[in-house]
């Protein structure tokens, strides 16, 4: 979704646009820190409050490569929306309107990786491609 | 039935409100009891939840209706806005001048109990306060992208 | 004209009750007729002096505020369409709300339509009634996945859980929402199901894990390869909307005199 918006963004930049928050990267940049450092204080009390069996040091990893998932990103706009949806993760966290199942769907930790090479595809009985 | 004609507000200083319930200082205008024979009842309520019973609403409406008038003309002389609102409120501003009863007056401005109509006046000058700052009147700021309203696409 | 336009406004909505009333009767004729005579076909009548009405109140309203008002069209089932500027957002619903000629206090709903084909993909619709001229109205504008729209709150107290699901079913943001979170989703629930290009399974599975002893979700996979389906109909689906227009009267904005595209 962010792709998509971006080359739509991109090719109706010469079109002056109406900002979320931000006006510049620069803001963004700002507001995406602001939002991580929001999360690194967070996780041990989330650790606690729900009981996770997880360390600190893991769950702060996880936030990192969250943010991290979206480094790529470059316009102001869609790190704007990101932020805001963060923040909103983050609120249902901080008030524990989350359940234990919702902060550890993060982790996927069910989750069979794909198979890759052709025998296990052959034994899984179908090829998702 | 309808002969009495002193203005509402004059009458207000000789009525004395004893109860705790009558809290309205105009008749009541239900049909049972009739204006002029029954002077003493006053009116109680709206019947609309959250809209008092206006104890002047001569006045309230003159203060309100010269506060439109006056915040119209801050408009240039042809924006429709200005237009229309001045000849709305001209009208209903001639009507409550012309007529002191209550009653009639609501008849005249056909638009539910005088308290309503008070309520449109605050919300008009409230709205023409705001229109100033908007400036609805220029035109168009920007042309819908082509295709935009076109349905079925 | 003018006056006479105001005249026929104010006069014409105030007394709409009788006219219900008319067209009421006009039905009960027609029905008869049809009892009788079992000719006429079972349509609904076209109902002239409301949409005439109606008419005249969109060119009301958009004389009053060209700068916003790009379209105002008449629908052939007499529902009165506005169709705004994004940023005039807040002075029309204000105007419609609090203008002594309007008075559309209550918003009755406000939603959004998905059309990706288009520029501006999201339409959001606001639908809003006018208690003391028993008159509805429908005032549309457009926006991207991108482009923030002001929130109507200041306006309609109603609009809060309205935006808070369109922001939750299509991800359009409200600027200035005092409350903007999810409403319907689960907590940690990706994507925006209203979007059409949101797929219909969805993009995670949930079950419960019996040695995790607790609920998961995981990728849902599809199975069957996504096909494009033709689903043009034979059967004509618009027919109020052919192509010709002629019954709509389009008014653009700010003129008079209604052009022809």
């Amino acid at each position: 979704m962010a792709s998509t918006a971006a080359t739509r963004a991109a090719a109706a930049a010469s079109k002056v646009v109406k900002p979320i928050f931000s006006r510049d990267l620069d803001e963004a940049k700002r507001r995406v820190r602001e939002l991580y450092r929001a999360w690194y204080r967070e996780v041990p009390n989330t650790v606690a409050v729900f009981q996770l069996d997880i360390t600190v040091g893991q769950g702060r990893d996880k936030v990192r490569e969250m943010f991290d998932k979206n480094k790529h990103v470059t316009d102001p706009r869609v790190i704007d929306l990101l932020v805001v949806k963060g923040k909103m993760e983050l609120q249902e966290t901080i008030q524990v309107w989350k359940q234990k199942t919702h902060v550890m769907r993060y982790f996927h930790e069910t989750e069979e990786p794909r198979p890759t090479d052709f025998m296990s595809k052959f034994y899984r009985g179908h090829d998702p491609v | 039935m309808e002969t009495v004609s002193i203005p509402l507000f004059n009458k207000l200083k000789e009525i004395k409100i004893n109860t705790d319930v009558i809290f309205g200082g105009r008749k009541s205008q239900t049909g049972v009891c009739q204006p002029g024979r029954m002077a003493g009842l006053l009116k109680k309520t709206t019947g609309l939840v959250g809209l008092a019973v206006s104890h002047n609403p001569h006045e309230r409406l003159r203060i309100l209706y010269t506060k439109i008038l006056s915040s119209l003309q801050a408009m240039p002389q042809d924006a429709a806005y200005r237009k229309y609102t001045e000849q709305l409120v001209n009208e209903r501003f001639n009507h409550v001048k012309a007529e002191p009863d209550v009653e009639k007056l609501e008849k005249k401005i056909n638009s539910g109990q005088i308290e309503e109509v008070i309520f449109q006046a605050e919300c008009e000058l409230a709205l023409s306060r705001k229109m100033a700052e908007w400036k609805p009147w220029e035109p168009l700021i920007e042309e819908p992208p082509p295709n935009q309203w076109k349905w079925p696409i | 004209m003018a006056a006479s336009l105001v005249r026929f406004v104010r006069g014409g909505l105030g007394r709409s009750f009788n006219i219900a009333r008319t067209s009421c009767l006009l039905q009960q004729q027609t029905r008869l007729q049809s009892s009788t005579t079992e000719t006429s076909p079972t349509v609904r009548p076209k109902d002239s002096v409301t949409h005439n009405q109606l008419t005249a109140f969109g060119e009301y309203v958009a004389e009053m505020m060209p700068k916003y008002i790009q379209q105002v069209q008449v629908t052939c089932f007499n529902e009165l369409e506005v169709m705004i500027h994004p940023d005039g957002v807040i002075p029309v619903l204000t105007f419609l709300r609090d203008h002594t000629n309007a008075q559309f206090r209550n918003l009755i709903d406000l939603t959004a339509v998905d059309i990706p084909t288009r520029q501006n993909r999201f339409e959001i619709v606001y639908n809003l009634l006018s208690l003391r001229y028993n008159s509805r109205i429908r005032v549309k504008t457009y926006t991207d996945e991108l482009t923030p729209v002001d929130s109507a709150v200041p306006v309609h107290m109603a609009a809060i859980w309205y935006e808070r699901e369109i922001w939750d079913m299509f991800g359009v943001f409200f600027a200035n929402h005092p409350d903007l979170r999810r409403i319907l989703t689960d907590y940690g629930f990706e994507g925006h199901p209203f979007r059409k290009d949101f797929p219909l399974s969805g993009y995670v599975e949930v079950r419960y894990d019996d040695e995790m002893k607790r609920v998961v979700a995981e990728p849902v996979e599809l199975s069957q390869e996504f096909r494009k389906f033709d689903l043009n109909t034979p059967w004509e689906v618009f027919p109020a909307y052919r192509e010709p227009k002629e019954a709509t009267p389009k008014l653009e904005a700010g003129d008079k005199v209604p052009e022809k595209k």
